[in-house]
């Protein structure tokens, strides 16, 4: 088993007959994390320039998650599975939710937020492990072999790019974003030694509200739709959001590869096992300095939901049976035929 | 004599001269750090907002690829009114110096942080003001310290006799360098005031080359330490998990050490604090050099062997002497040798690798009074005793080879001579016609060394003594005497 806080495999040793440590670093490991071997896991690496929205945009989700999703979802609960996940719940999400936006991450070594997601909807149960550093590390390359090993051991990248932050740099966005890419894809291939094409991207595209409002960018009125139209409260059947996924995350990749990002596309395509593309606002408007001056509902977010249901579909996909995983072979294969007969 | 101390300024900076956005090393004395070396000392910077912290220091060592190494202090102030480009909070500034690595060794670090502090900006506006920092090159000159500022560090360097919880983290932390692959390392749990304070105290008590590969944040929260870079850090809200010291709770819950070179040294810091004897600071490099020798290091330490030492450690010098003892000799005469020599002869013993010229007399005294017998395998004879250093060990060698002694003569010269003769008397020769013909001829000598000398008759074997019966017997049958 790899430890979520040294990423060493290792066998926990049993201390007091019921309490797990990491045989290699000594901490302590969530009883459940060890024990319960039929409950998927899924390690989840976040990605993306500093001021882009990485904390922001996970406080939104567990905000939103804690808030909204228990009344909704039948049985569904978030349950903390370590410390400083506890104090990222009770200290940054009710900070958060009083308008506050979370402060720059300073940290190349953070500690996993490890939350135990029991009865989603259509999917079950399932614990998973983010690792949010500090934006800083993904400048350069050897500051990723540094400090971003955890990127190397991770099942799913949410790649968080916001691409009205990019505008105000030196290069145009979609350059800014295929070098974080190129970045990241090198130091983990070269460097830390990580096999991509095991890993699921998922691209998610922050402060999506004023991406809608900036003329230059020309969002196709779908995506703005998309975007403004669904609440959060129509998550109640998550399956049908589930389905639309493959859709919008088609459109915004055309969308972008219309613009110039064509390039960022087609590597992410080729290097990694799959991606989606997902648009989303934390907190539903911009903020005025530190604050965003009023209380946040979790009402006013959109879409943050979306990129959780990506890693969803990605460990389902992992964790499926063989039967199934069979399944989906032979319909694809079917389709394929089908086409291809249809064609001729 | 002026050294010279290179600097960073680590802080979030809209126009920054290296053109780069988010927190970044904005100036750094660049004749005298390099690029890649800003880059890994940038791997240590952690700034836990959520804490509320003013300040803090945070140390480590900066290992080169040219040049002497280094040992940098970071200082963070928190910038509670300034906002970075997005607008959110938690600005800092961060301010580097580094120090040549003897200087950290020699220095106290209360000394050096108030000494340092004299160097710090307050915020960013005074960057921009100060004529020690060209911002538009990124650059910025290095601290200059003549002999007045170091004789300020180094003043005063025996530090007042250590308590337990210093000794326990000191030894904590000797452990922790010697087992860098272990990932064994140490989180303590208090405020970052009173882990910085415990950790400078137990500093003073670490040998000078230990003191330079310590590496301390105080304040950790919110960071993971087993992928981070320092060997100790400390957590204020989170309560730290694996090998972690509760600060406050004295050293109730330590963590077991990993070395015996951790228990060696600790157990001397120890002893010496008990029996109110001051270690000078110059001890203490002997001292760990000793440690690690118990611990199994290959090096031999030099110079003399404390008996302070020794005796602090008894118990795991005598289980080392014992273990190589018995691969030189067998293994009983391994134990009778641990019981016979005091520690201090063990240590000295191990350290010189069992000279036979050190060796010898120890050896000789230990078969003799130990009462030390070959055994019936005589191949096991040990070779040291075979080799015959010393006149005593000769006469063993022969006694043990061919079991012979004609008469007193042939005892190894010297005064003890009852001594030997115990030895002779009490092994399993007693029986055999060579020796009863030595008793019977040397009555005196062997009751003057209060060995009962009993009648032939009854000290010899069954069968001689059945000899002896039937001789008696004949005699008297036939009335005719020996003579």
């Amino acid at each position: 088993m790899r430890c979520p806080y040294c990423l060493e495999n290792s066998d926990p040793k049993v201390v007091n007959g019921h309490n797990y440590r990491c045989g290699e670093c000594d901490e302590v490991l969530p009883r459940d994390y060890v024990e319960s071997r039929n409950i998927p896991k899924g390690r989840i690496g976040i990605v993306g320039f500093a001021g882009h929205g990485k904390t922001c945009y996970l406080t939104a989700l567990f905000h939103a998650l804690q808030k909204i999703y228990p009344a909704q979802w039948r049985g569904f609960y978030l349950a903390c599975m370590n410390e400083y996940t506890g104090l990222f719940t009770y200290r940054m999400i009710p900070a958060f939710q009083r308008g506050e936006l979370p402060p720059s991450t300073a940290s190349a070594f953070p500690q996993p937020t490890i939350y135990h997601l029991n009865e989603i909807p259509q999917f079950g149960r399932c614990i998973l492990t983010f690792y949010d550093t500090r934006g800083e590390v993904f400048e350069q390359i050897h500051r990723i072999t540094g400090a971003g090993r955890f990127v190397a051991h991770a099942d799913c990248i949410l790649f968080i790019v916001s691409l009205t932050d990019c505008t105000g740099s030196h290069e145009p966005w979609h350059v800014s974003m295929k070098r974080l890419l190129d970045t990241y894809v090198m130091a983990t291939k070269d460097y830390l030694g990580a096999h991509l094409k095991r890993q699921r991207l998922v691209v998610v595209l922050t402060k999506a509200d004023l991406l809608i409002a900036h003329e230059a960018f020309s969002v196709p009125e779908t995506l703005r739709r998309y975007l403004i139209e669904q609440m959060p409260q129509d998550y109640g059947d998550p399956l049908a959001q589930w389905r639309a996924l493959p859709e919008i995350s088609g459109r915004i990749e055309r969308w972008l590869a219309g613009h110039g990002a064509a390039p960022f596309v087609n590597m992410v395509r080729a290097e990694f096992k799959s991606v989606r593309y997902t648009m989303v606002s934390a907190t539903g408007a911009a903020p005025a300095g530190r604050t965003m001056g009023v209380e946040i509902d979790p009402n006013d977010t959109r879409r943050v939901i979306d990129p959780l249901l990506c890693i969803l579909e990605g460990i389902q996909a992992d964790h499926a049976p063989w039967r199934t995983r069979m399944g989906d072979f032979w319909f694809k294969f079917r389709s394929a035929a089908l086409r291809f007969a249809r064609e001729i | 004599m002026t050294i010279e101390i290179p600097r960073t300024l680590y802080t979030e900076l809209a126009d920054s001269p290296r053109q780069r956005s988010g927190f970044h090393t904005v100036c750094y004395s660049t004749g005298r750090l390099s690029p890649d070396e800003v880059d890994r000392i940038e791997a240590h910077i952690h700034w836990p907002e959520s804490l509320g912290l003013e300040e803090k220091w945070v140390f480590f060592p900066l290992e080169r690829e040219q040049g002497e190494p280094l040992h940098g202090l970071l200082h963070f102030r928190a910038l509670p009114e300034a906002r970075d480009r997005f607008g959110r909070g938690g600005v800092f500034l961060c301010q580097g110096f580094f120090l040549p690595r003897k200087l950290w060794q020699d220095a106290s670090l209360e000394h050096l942080i108030a000494l340092l502090s004299e160097h710090l900006f307050p915020d960013r506006e005074a960057l921009r003001q100060s004529p020690m920092i060209r911002l538009d090159h990124g650059d910025i000159a290095p601290v200059k310290w003549d002999g007045g500022h170091l004789a300020r560090i180094t003043e005063a360097r025996q530090p007042p006799p250590p308590s337990p919880e210093t000794i326990a983290l000191a030894a904590l932390l000797f452990d922790a360098v010697r087992d860098d692959g272990g990932n064994h390392k140490i989180r303590l749990h208090a405020p970052p005031g009173d882990v910085l304070r415990a950790v400078g105290d137990a500093l003073a008590w670490l040998p000078p080359s230990s003191r330079g590969r310590i590496s301390l944040d105080p304040a950790y929260d919110g960071a993971s330490i087993a992928l981070g870079p320092f060997l100790a850090a400390g957590y204020t809200r989170q309560r730290p998990h694996g090998r972690a010291v509760d600060l406050e709770s004295g050293t109730g819950g330590l963590p077991p050490l990993q070395t015996l070179a951790a228990r060696a040294y600790g157990n001397w810091l120890d002893f010496c604090t008990r029996t109110s004897q001051t270690v000078p600071a110059d001890d203490l490099e002997h001292g760990a050099r000793l440690a690690d020798f118990i611990g199994g290091a290959e090096q031999s330490p030099t110079g003399r062997v404390s008996p302070e030492f020794s005796e602090a450690n008894a118990g795991l010098i005598g289980t080392r002497f014992r273990e190589e003892a018995s691969r030189r000799f067998d293994e009983t005469l391994a134990t009778r040798l641990h019981d016979h020599l005091p520690p201090s002869t063990q240590l000295l013993l191990l350290i010189r690798d069992f000279p036979m010229t050190d060796l010898a007399e120890p050896l000789e005294r230990a078969i003799v009074e130990e009462r030390i017998y070959p055994r019936p395998d005589r191949s096991r004879l040990p070779a040291a005793i075979l080799a015959g250093e010393t006149a005593g060990l000769r006469f063993l060698a022969r006694l043990w080879h061919e079991g012979a002694v004609e008469s007193l003569e042939e005892l190894p010269p010297g005064h003890d001579r009852h001594r030997w003769l115990r030895y002779l008397a009490g092994g399993p020769w007693r029986h055999e016609p060579w020796m009863q013909k030595l008793i019977r001829d040397n009555r005196e000598a062997f009751e003057a060394a209060d060995i009962p000398v009993a009648d032939p008759s009854t000290a010899a074997s069954p069968v001689s003594r059945l000899s002896a019966s039937l001789q008696r017997w004949w005699r008297n049958f036939t009335g005719r005497s020996d003579n």
